[in-house]
């Protein structure tokens, strides 16, 4: 290492008042133009903004403050680089089917499924009834509505809901 | 940092911990300054100073589990500082530092005026804005903050090869202000 290099080296330390040149330290910063200027640099850069002005009650009070008031943060998510490009593709996906699927079923029907599904939808209400509410119905339907069905009213149960329905309207036509 | 005259910022830290919130009052009344003085010089605004040191505390303590006590308290505190100087001078989008060059470099043809009375200050200020952020903070934690290579590089997660490239790099070209 050279003198130069040496006293470079030091040179943040003596400027913080941590290290002294010594007499011969001192003659080569008078002598040397490279460590001259370096030097005065130092000594600036370690006295720079020395006379900052900041609001210390302040800042600790509100330090404190924050640490009682706020809560401490969950640990966040982690969340997966392609988790957004992933959403995108799906919804993408679901748009395309949505556009192929929508102009065969302009109804809504779901394909493949049969058309009492809709025409329960038509009456929703008879799906919460039980077997002796539904033969309240039926007879509020005629007076001879369960008689004119025999044997229908014991076998209920065994009706599906589109049987019923079809009962329902037949009854409700006469 | 050796607790000289008190308690050392692990035994501080400790305390908190355990639930002595005085001593985070502490630890905050011992690093501020330094602090201050660090995010000015990298060209924070005055205006901003309290909320940036502030924000640094906050953070530090709401993640002193990222910090393991082998590298100093400060320098761990100048890293978190550092970057939120950083977020906020992306979000200001370089406002801060046009904010500084217009306001606060001493007018030459002005000699009767305050900000003439410490020009070279000024100068270096105005020139330590213009390097890339490293050597920036590389030359401000060096002479400023007095901190050696090794505990540089640990607070901006470098070598302090690298840090010692970055402070001669710094050093050539402000030192052109000196001549």
């Amino acid at each position: 290492m050279t003198d130069c290099e040496a006293i470079q080296e030091r040179m943040p330390r003596v400027a913080r008042g941590l290290d002294a040149w010594s007499p011969a330290e001192a003659q080569h910063l008078v002598g040397c133009a490279e460590c001259a200027a370096e030097w005065r640099l130092v000594q600036a850069g370690a006295s720079l903004h020395a006379t900052t002005a900041i609001d210390m009650n302040l800042i600790t009070d509100r330090v404190t403050a924050r640490l009682r008031t706020e809560p401490v943060a969950a640990a966040p998510i982690r969340r997966l680089p392609w988790r957004g490009g992933l959403i995108g593709v799906l919804a993408a996906a679901a748009s395309v089917a949505l556009v192929i699927w929508a102009p065969r079923h302009p109804s809504g029907a779901l394909p493949g499924r049969a058309d009492t599904t809709l025409e329960i939808a038509v009456l929703p209400e008879l799906q919460s009834l039980n077997d002796g509410e539904l033969e309240t119905v039926l007879r509020s339907l005629g007076p001879t509505a369960a008689d004119a069905t025999p044997g229908v009213l014991p076998h209920l149960e065994d009706l599906t809901d589109s049987e019923l329905e079809q009962l329902l309207r037949s009854r409700g036509n006469e | 940092m050796l607790g000289a005259d008190g308690p050392t910022d692990p035994e501080l830290v400790a305390a908190w911990r355990a639930g002595d919130e005085l001593a985070a009052g502490q630890l905050v009344r011992r690093h501020a300054p330094a602090l201050g003085r660090y995010l000015a010089a990298n060209g924070a605004a005055s205006a901003d100073l309290d909320d940036l040191i502030q924000d640094t505390f906050f953070k530090a303590f709401r993640g002193l589990d990222g910090w393991r006590g082998d590298g100093s308290l400060r320098g761990w505190l100048f890293r978190i500082a550092g970057n939120l100087l950083k977020d906020r001078f992306r979000s200001a989008k370089g406002r801060i530092f046009l904010e500084i060059e217009d306001h606060d470099i001493a007018d030459a043809s002005d000699p009767g005026s305050e900000l003439a009375a410490d020009e070279t200050s000024e100068l270096l200020q105005a020139e330590l804005l213009k390097l890339p952020r490293l050597q920036r903070e590389v030359f401000l934690l060096r002479v400023q903050q007095g901190l050696e290579y090794a505990e540089i590089a640990a607070t901006l997660g470098s070598t302090p090869g690298a840090a010692r490239v970055h402070y001669h790099h710094a050093v050539k070209r402000l030192k052109e202000l000196f001549r």
